[in-house]
């Protein structure tokens, strides 16, 4: 009897998440990401087609390459939360230098890189120099640079992007390739290579994974997490370049997503947050279940507010099936 | 009454990820019984007794509490069913009183109200039903640590205790105050209470228990009435190995030149004017009590910490600047003996693990050439029999011993000069040890100098060539292989363990 009961109670529950986080554990994000696909082929058949794709993928572009500084950052136990500031930052400075003036051009791009650089450093040398915690670190940078934003505008927004700028982030190639997009494969094609393909990338994985060991092994581990401070700054102010372009007019509105978009999309592409474990392949998938999830969500024609309530639920029940995945190995 | 059974263990094995911590353990305890449970460090006592507690659940075997099955892995169901174990820290909160400690999370109450009357009149009777006098409105802060111990019994006591372990109990007591505890002992037994008694203190065992029962490597080794054992028997049966079978043959002749030389290192709060030479091709162990800088002297070698007075010579030439990255160049490779925590990348892969420490050889303009780091680590795993699924294996998934072996394997993809290691077989089962034995042998007598902390005796003496016996930060003495004893060294170590 008593042995009987036992079973009973040792035996575990299956419950609906842990149902979930099985079938999840097997197909990935893949599997949620096809799902979402097939909700908006039934939905509207026609979003489906190229020009559709097109668009969404344009949409998604500028988290996408921000989500790839984010893995960096996430890979080596780093988090940024000012890159929503940043991107915001770099736009303004783009607009109101150039005024639209297309013989500033190389002078704004080259400002802006330089501008991102410097503010990796800034989150980097907090982090790897003063030991702030980095969720800490960045959340002062991105008050620090929110602020310099509005001395620089006096609240306002002016300018606007010179032509080439704006056809890298609404311009098209051969009338249906988005500029934007094919800087978004280009950079994540780069970066899947460096991180599977050199000496770098293993470092990368290594401080991530265990910060002790890399220093036994010779590993210098606060320059591997500055120079990926500094990358990330440099692809974050691209995409603020991008963002510049994308947008018709500079307004401070929109860049309040990308901090936890971009973390959003890092982890639901598998990417531990512990560091170590992840990749920029997984961080692409998790772009697009945002973006194709808002998209989603638009069409079913949820109002604003009940957009965010969804889109939060679904993202966290897909991040807790992970949380149920170490759990189980 | 005297004989009855109250505690039956059949059968019972346990495994943590490739090690096998206990093994078809069959164990019958007697109500009101001392029963002893001695054997070196990583012999299954601990394990034995978290599974009779519930913290553990065991991998196969039943135990029967006074005939009926006990819940596996369940320590609220062992507790109720009266089955306490009192650890070495007691686990009292030091704010609270005499009193409030005993009755913590039991207090008798009428609709949340406790009944205080009846708790002092309680506390008092089983103070004085095992003999002891204590002021029970004293926060337990201010006791003695003795008396501490006699509150955590109370504690059990009150909870109806019918076996009670005690770990090391007479470890941080005063030999006035052991006489004291066996006092209670004899009390509790009276009471018809068991109790499971673990120490390292042989002399004790004699002293207080009925029975004992011997284990060795997970492997009950032999049970039997104190009073039919000699100490002798007991420390033979607890050891079990003859030294010359288990460990490779020595270096024959001594070896003259010097590799590295230590000259008055001193690292602030560790060592003190360490004065060492290291030959090639020896294994020179260091050995003492645990604790006492053995750590601080190979980190100092490998330029992990800071020296703050002396110097050290690689081949004749002295270091400035000391530091890891300048040791790993140099060819001095140092393993940690907190595997997970300071050598692994647990997450990653075998692959990953073992060539993460020779990436410039198989890279080309930056870029890394797999076939040719697939080709190396494949041999690795081959050359020290690493038994992996793949080695896309994450490491986490290997038995301690295998990690042990994937890191011996990465630092000797470069031939080493000289190798630092701190309790390399430390949480590692009997067979892989021998393998890691045979490894280092096997290097030494290639040239490579290995300098190497054991705390076990039977591998300091079985394995080095040398033995540089450290207290306090000092270096005491350095022994031969020839002439070291166990008895010289635990003399040399200022140790007062097995007398």
């Amino acid at each position: 009897m008593k042995d009987a009961k036992l079973k009973i109670e040792t035996k575990k529950r299956k419950t609906f998440i842990y149902v979930f986080s099985n079938i999840f554990r097997k197909g990935g994000v893949y599997f949620v990401f096809l799902i979402l696909v097939v909700f908006i082929g039934i939905l509207s058949p026609k979003s489906l087609g190229p020009s559709h794709i097109m668009d969404m993928l344009k949409n998604s572009s500028v988290l996408g390459i921000v989500s790839i500084a984010q893995t960096l950052l996430i890979l080596t136990r780093g988090i940024d939360l000012s890159v929503g500031a940043n991107i915001i930052f770099v736009m303004l400075l783009v607009d109101g230098i150039s005024m639209g003036n297309p013989n500033k051009t190389v002078l704004v791009i080259i400002l802006a890189l330089v501008v991102g650089i410097l503010i990796g450093l800034l989150n980097g040398i907090l982090v790897v120099k003063l030991k702030i915690e980095p969720l800490v670190g960045s959340l002062g940078v991105m008050s620090l640079i929110t602020g310099i934003s509005y001395i620089y505008t006096m609240g306002f927004g002016k300018g606007t992007a010179p032509p080439f700028i704006n056809t890298l982030g609404s311009g098209q190639l051969f009338g249906f390739l988005p500029v934007s997009v094919v800087i978004w494969a280009v950079i994540s094609i780069v970066f899947i290579i460096i991180l599977k393909k050199t000496i770098f990338g293993r470092h990368i994985y290594a401080v991530g994974s265990n910060p002790k060991s890399a220093a036994v092994v010779g590993i210098n581990v606060s320059r591997v997490s500055l120079i990926v401070y500094v990358i990330s700054g440099l692809l974050v102010s691209l995409a603020g370049i991008i963002w510049a372009g994308y947008l018709s007019s500079p307004t401070f509105s929109g860049g309040q997503y990308f901090p936890l978009d971009s973390i959003a999309a890092v982890i639901l592409g598998g990417t531990l947050f512990a560091g170590g474990v992840g990749g920029v392949g997984g961080s692409i998938i998790g772009t697009l279940i945002i973006g194709f999830l808002a998209s989603l969500l638009n069409m079913i024609g949820l109002s604003h507010p009940w957009k965010l309530i969804s889109s939060g639920l679904i993202i966290l029940l897909i991040v807790f099936s992970y949380s149920g995945r170490s759990r189980t190995n | 009454m005297k004989n009855e059974e109250i505690l039956k263990i059949n059968n019972v094995s346990k495994n943590f990820v490739g090690v096998q911590a206990l093994n078809d353990v069959s164990l019958t305890l007697l109500k009101g019984e001392v029963h002893a449970l001695v054997g070196e460090n990583g012999a299954g006592k601990s394990t034995l007794i978290k599974i009779i507690c519930g913290v553990y659940s065991n991998d196969s075997g039943r135990i029967y509490y006074k005939n009926n099955l006990l819940p596996k892995g369940n320590p609220i169901k062992s507790q109720e069913l009266g089955i306490f174990m009192i650890p070495q820290e007691f686990g009292l909160i030091p704010r609270l009183s005499v009193m409030q400690n005993i009755f913590l999370g039991r207090e008798k109450n009428k609709a949340g109200i406790i009944d205080l009357k009846y708790l002092k009149n309680f506390c008092k009777e089983i103070l004085n039903d095992i003999g002891i006098k204590l002021d029970i409105d004293m926060p337990v802060s201010r006791l003695a640590i003795d008396q501490q111990q006699f509150v955590a019994i109370a504690r059990v006591l009150t909870a109806k205790a019918e076996i009670i372990i005690l770990d090391e109990p007479t470890s941080t007591l005063a030999e006035s105050e052991v006489e004291t505890l066996f006092r209670i002992i004899k009390k509790l037994k009276q009471k018809g209470i068991t109790i499971i008694y673990i120490s390292h203190r042989l002399e004790e065992i004699f002293k207080i228990s009925d029975r004992v029962t011997i284990l060795k490597d997970g492997v009950l080794v032999k049970t039997c009435k104190t009073s039919e054992i000699t100490k002798e028997e007991l420390i033979n049966k607890m050891i079990g190995r003859t030294l010359s079978k288990t460990f490779p043959e020595k270096r024959k002749e001594s070896v003259k030149d010097a590799i590295i030389h230590l000259e008055n290192v001193t690292v602030e709060e560790n060592i003190s004017n360490i004065n060492l030479d290291i030959m090639k091709g020896e294994v020179l162990g260091i050995g003492g009590l645990v604790g006492m800088g053995q750590t601080a002297i190979l980190k100092a070698i490998f330029g992990s910490t800071i020296i703050s007075s002396g110097y050290i010579e690689f081949q004749g030439k002295r270091i400035y600047k000391n530091s890891s990255s300048k040791s790993i160049k140099n060819g001095i490779n140092y393993i940690s003996s907190d595997r997970r925590g300071e050598m692994l990348f647990l997450n990653r892969s075998v692959k990953e693990n073992i060539s993460i420490s020779a990436l410039h050889d198989f890279q080309n303009a930056g870029f890394l050439n797999s076939k040719n780091e697939n080709y190396i680590v494949d041999s690795k795993i081959n050359e020290f029999n690493i038994a992996v699924l793949n080695r896309e294996q994450e490491v986490q998934f290997l038995s301690g011993g295998n990690q042990q072996k994937a890191i011996l394997a990465r630092w000797l993809i470069h031939e080493p000069k000289v190798l630092l290691l701190d309790e390399p077989t430390q949480g590692i089962d009997v067979g892989t040890k021998e393998d890691i034995y045979r490894s280092l042998r096997n290097l030494a007598d290639k040239g490579l100098s290995i300098v190497v902390v054991f705390s076990d005796m039977i591998e300091l003496l079985g394995m080095c060539d040398r033995i540089a016996v450290i207290y306090e930060g000092r270096l005491i003495k350095i022994f031969n292989a020839v002439e070291a004893t166990e008895e010289k060294i635990m003399a040399a170590a200022g140790d007062h363990y097995r007398e």
